[in-house]
């Protein structure tokens, strides 16, 4: 790893951009118009949803070729939450975002199967 | 109409534009960035008697009898504001669209609690966002700026 400090500040600002489209983030459309097309209607990830623990592990390897880290920890954000929340309540949700009304929809569509 | 504007009276002429409009389009001071243009963002952030407020939310007519402070006006005698030191010093930002507002809320915030807790922070800096996502070297900034100011 060529610099330690920068790496875990991009893999922190990809686990916590991935939070946004993996829990709030959702453009919702009426008639093909955008009803929340501003940062009022919209959230995304402020200081307050930053995680209480955030640790990044860079692994080094002899065979690794050199690259920039890009955004490549973003995508797994998502499906790790939602492998989470299955471990936890034993509930499997699809679609993002991962809202707390898709969680407990699903929990009672469980308990009356 | 005059600004006070970091110190210096600034003629100006277009009281009917927001604040951020005229630092930027008049007054050349482009420290404050538009990002939503609702004050939902804070990258605009400005102080006006100490108080961040949003740039984009004012208009320039009302900030005419009180004192405006952007990040240009930070420094001092050619040495960096320590809150703008330890941004640096800690990394807190990656593309630092949103660093002169987090920066001026930063002061506003040490200024009126100079040692706050991690709660405290989050709370008083939930108005600037961020998209890179560099929360977590922010906070460090935030606590060592604590530190360095008392």
């Amino acid at each position: 790893v060529v610099n330690p400090k920068m790496a875990q500040l991009q893999n922190d600002g990809n686990v916590i951009f991935g939070l946004g489209p993996a829990l709030m983030e959702q453009i919702v459309y009426d008639g093909g118009q955008a009803t929340n097309p501003n940062l009022a209607d919209y959230a995304i990830p402020s200081i307050r949803d930053l995680p209480a623990e955030l640790i990044s592990v860079c692994i080094e390897s002899d065979a690794g070729e050199m690259h920039g880290i890009g955004e490549m920890t973003l995508p797994p954000v998502a499906p790790a939450i939602a492998n989470a929340i299955e471990d936890a309540v034993g509930v499997r949700i699809k679609d993002l975002p991962i809202t707390a009304e898709k969680v407990l929809r699903a929990l009672k569509e469980k308990s009356q199967r | 109409m005059i600004l006070n504007v970091n110190g210096n009276r600034r003629d100006v002429h277009e009281g009917t534009r927001t604040l951020l409009e005229v630092l930027r389009d008049e007054l050349g001071l482009v420290g404050a960035k538009e990002g939503c243009g609702v004050g939902m963002c804070g990258a605009c952030t400005v102080l006006v008697n100490g108080k961040p407020v949003s740039g984009c939310l004012v208009l320039a007519a009302q900030a005419a009898d009180k004192e405006i402070v952007t990040v240009e006006g930070l420094a001092k005698d050619g040495k960096l504001h320590p809150v703008q030191q330890a941004f640096i010093d800690e990394r807190a930002f990656q593309c630092a669209y949103c660093t002169p507002g987090f920066i001026l809320s930063t002061a506003a915030l040490l200024k009126e609690n100079p040692n706050p807790s991690e709660g405290e922070i989050r709370e008083y800096l939930s108005g600037n966002l961020c998209r890179c996502g560099s929360y977590q070297n922010i906070l460090k900034a935030v606590s060592e700026s604590s530190k360095r100011l008392r």
